[in-house]
C-alpha cells in the first residue's frame, strides 16, 4: 500500500473537491434564483471556504517544512508542475469563496444597503460575477485533485484520465451533499424552495449515476491488466480495492453509502408526489406550531432522510480519496527488466 | 420568464467558463511536459555528458558494502533512509543474483518536472540533484518517480547524487563504486558504459530514459 502520502493529502482531496463543488454547487442556486435561499447559498458557501482552508492547513501540515509552503511565490513558482497550478488556483478560489460568502452574509449586507454607495448598487451584479468566477474556480480545484495524481504518469492506477473525471464527478457530488445538509440545518428557519430541492435531487441522480459508471470504467480498464508491470500493478491496485485489504471500506463506504444511498434517497425524493403551494405556505406561515408539524409531516419527506443522503455520499466521496490514495503503488520497472535477462 | 432566459444565459457562461478551464488545464499539463521535455539532456541551453551507474549482475555478491560506504561517506544522518538498496533475484534454473540500484539520474527525469519549487535540477554531468534548502517536502517527487526513489528526512527530500555534494575530486568514483571489491557497480558517462560492456548491457528500464545499465549474465552462466 502507498504510506508516503498519509491522511493529511487524502483529506485534502476530499475536502478541496467537496469545497469547489459545494460553491459551484450554491453559484448554481443563486444564478438560477438571485432573491431566494438565501441562508442556504450563505451557509453553502461558508462550508466551500472552510472546507478549502481545512484541506489546505492539512496540505500544509503534510510537508517536511511547512515554513517554506507557506512561502508561495518561491515554493510555487516552478510552473511545469500541476502542483503549482494547484496551489495557486486553490488560493484564488478561497479568496473568490471568501468574499462570495461575505457578501451573501445578510448581517453584513442590511447596514451596507441601508448606508447606500457603490457596493449596495452593485451587490446583485458583483455577486453573479463572483459566482461565475467561483464556478470555474471551483470545477478548476475539482479537476486538479485528479489530475495532481494522473500527471506525473508513475503510478499505474492513477495513470489515466479517467482518475480525474471520476475525482471530479465525485467532487461535484460531494458538493451538492455538502448543499443537501447545509439545507437540512437551515431547514427551520429558512427551508430550501421546492424547485431548488428538486433541482438538487435531479443532480444527485444524474452525479451518482455517472460517478458510478466511471468507477466501473476505471476499475474495469486497471483489472484488464496486461502483459507488462505497469499494467499489472495497475490490476494488483484495482484488485486491493475490490477483494483485497480494502475490499470492506470500498463496498461498505463507496459503493453501499457512497453511492446506492444517495441514489435511493434520491429518486425516492423525486417520485414522492410534490407537496401542494398552499399546504407548503400554511406550514411556511404558521410558525413551529402543532398545525406546522403535522402539514410538514404530512406534505414532505422526512427530513433525516435528505440527511442520510447527503451524509453517506460525503462518506463516499471522502472514502473514495483514501482508497485511491493507498492503492496507488509502484510498479516494480526494474525487476521486470532484471528477472527478464535472468530467464 | 425573462428572468428564467437571463438565469439560463448566465448559466450557459458558466458552463463554459468551466469547460474552458478543463480545457486550458489540459493545455497547461501539456505545456509542462513540453518544458520537461526541452530540459532533457541539456542544461543551461548545452548538451550534457550523462553519467551513470552500471550493474553488474553476476559480480555483486549482496554484501551490502556499497549501501555502507554511501551512508558513511555521504554523512547521512540516522533519520535519514538508505540512498542505495539491494536486491536479489532468483533465476527460475535456482541461482539467486543481485542488484544494486539507487537513483536512475534520468534523462527526462519527472521528478524535476514536477517539483512545484525548482528544487530539483540535472547538473553537468546530467545527474539528478536536489537543492535541500529550497525544498519543502512536499514528497510529490516520489508519486512521480517511476521506480519509487526519493526519501524524505527531518529537513527536505534526500536521494543519490553520485557523492557530488559529499566533496569528492572531480575524477573520483562515488563511494558505492569505490567500496565495491568485485566491480559490481561502475561510474561514469553512459555512452562509455556502454561502449565497454558492449550489447549484454541494456537500460534498467524504458520510463523516464534511466541512466542506469544492467549487465546482464554471460550465455552459460546458469
Amino acid at each position: 500500500m502507498q504510506t508516503i502520502w498519509g491522511w493529511q493529502p487524502a483529506l485534502y482531496l476530499f475536502l478541496g473537491g467537496m469545497g469547489g463543488g459545494a460553491f459551484l454547487t450554491a453559484a448554481v442556486l443563486y444564478l438560477r434564483d438571485r432573491t431566494g435561499n438565501n441562508r442556504v447559498i450563505c451557509a453553502s458557501m461558508w462550508a466551500a471556504v472552510i472546507s478549502l482552508a481545512v484541506g489546505l492547513l492539512l496540505l500544509l501540515s503534510e510537508l517536511v517544512t511547512p515554513a517554506r509552503g507557506l512561502m508561495m511565490w518561491q515554493s510555487f513558482s516552478h510552473f511545469t508542475s500541476w502542483m503549482t497550478y494547484g496551489a495557486w488556483g486553490a488560493f484564488a478560489a478561497i479568496v473568490v469563496f471568501g468574499v462570495s460568502a461575505l457578501l451573501a452574509t445578510e448581517k453584513l449586507m442590511v447596514p451596507v444597503r441601508k448606508r447606500g454607495g457603490w457596493l449596495a448598487a452593485h451587490e446583485t451584479g458583483l455577486r453573479s460575477g463572483l459566482a461565475i468566477v467561483g464556478i470555474v474556480l471551483g470545477a478548476f480545484v475539482a479537476v486538479y485533485t485528479g489530475m495532481l495524481l494522473m500527471a506525473p504518469a508513475s503510478v499505474p492506477l492513477w495513470n489515466t484520465p479517467l482518475l480525474p473525471l471520476l475525482f471530479t464527478v465525485s467532487a461535484f457530488d460531494t458538493g451538492v451533499a455538502l448543499v443537501e445538509v447545509m439545507a437540512v440545518v437551515a431547514a427551520r428557519k429558512d427551508p430550501l424552495g421546492a424547485d431548488a430541492k428538486r433541482f438538487l435531487e435531479r443532480c444527485v441522480v444524474v452525479l451518482v449515476l455517472l460517478e458510478a459508471v466511471v468507477l466501473a470504467a476505471f476499475l474495469g480498464t486497471a483489472l484488464a491488466g496486461g502483459t507488462d508491470a505497469a499494467a499489472a500493478t495497475a490490476a494488483a491496485s484495482a484488485a486491493m480495492l475490490v477483494g483485497g485489504p480494502l475490499a470492506g471500506w470500498f463496498w461498505v463506504l463507496l459503493v453501499a453509502a457512497g453511492l446506492a444511498l444517495p441514489l435511493t434517497v434520491a429518486v425516492v425524493g423525486l417520485v414522492r408526489k410534490p407537496a401542494s403551494p398552499s399546504a407548503r405556505d400554511a406550514a411556511a406561515d404558521t410558525g413551529d406550531g402543532e398545525g406546522t408539524a403535522n402539514a410538514a409531516t404530512k406534505s414532505q419527506p422526512k427530513r433525516w432522510l435528505p440527511l442520510a443522503g447527503a451524509c453517506g455520499a460525503l462518506a463516499g466521496g471522502c472514502a473514495l480519496r483514501f482508497l485511491v490514495l493507498a492503492a496507488g503503488v509502484h510498479a516494480n520497472l526494474a525487476s521486470e527488466t532484471i528477472l527478464r535477462l535472468l530467464g | 420568464m425573462e428572468h428564467k432566459n437571463i438565469t439560463r444565459r448566465s448559466l450557459l457562461c458558466a458552463s463554459a467558463a468551466g469547460a474552458g478551464t478543463v480545457a486550458l488545464g489540459g493545455a497547461w499539463g501539456l505545456t509542462g511536459r513540453a518544458h520537461a521535455d526541452d530540459a532533457a539532456g541539456t542544461i543551461a541551453g548545452g548538451p550534457v555528458e550523462q553519467y551513470g551507474f552500471l550493474v553488474a549482475l553476476t559480480r555483486c555478491s549482496g554484501c551490502g558494502r556499497c549501501v555502507e560506504a554511501c551512508r558513511k561517506g555521504n554523512r547521512l544522518s540516522d533519520s535519514t533512509e538508505d540512498r542505495r538498496h539491494v536486491e536479489s533475484y532468483t533465476r527460475t534454473r535456482g541461482r539467486t543474483f543481485f542488484a544494486s540500484t539507487s537513483c536512475m539520474h534520468c534523462a527526462e527525469p519527472s521528478c524535476m518536472s514536477v517539483c512545484p519549487a525548482g528544487a530539483i535540477w540535472k547538473d553537468e554531468r546530467g545527474l539528478v540533484r536536489v537543492d535541500q534548502q529550497r525544498c519543502m517536502g512536499c514528497k510529490y517527487c516520489y508519486q512521480a518517480c517511476p521506480y519509487g526513489v526519493p526519501t524524505y528526512n527531518e529537513v527536505a527530500m534526500d536521494k543519490c547524487d553520485g557523492c557530488r555534494s559529499a566533496e569528492l575530486d572531480d575524477g573520483e568514483d562515488p563511494y558505492c563504486v569505490q567500496a565495491c571489491k568485485f566491480g559490481a557497480l561502475e561510474f561514469g558517462p553512459v555512452s562509455q558504459l556502454k561502449a565497454t560492456a558492449g550489447d549484454a548491457a541494456v537500460a534498467i528500464a524504458e520510463a523516464n530514459r534511466p541512466s542506469c545499465l544492467v549487465l546482464a549474465p554471460e550465455k552459460g552462466v546458469s
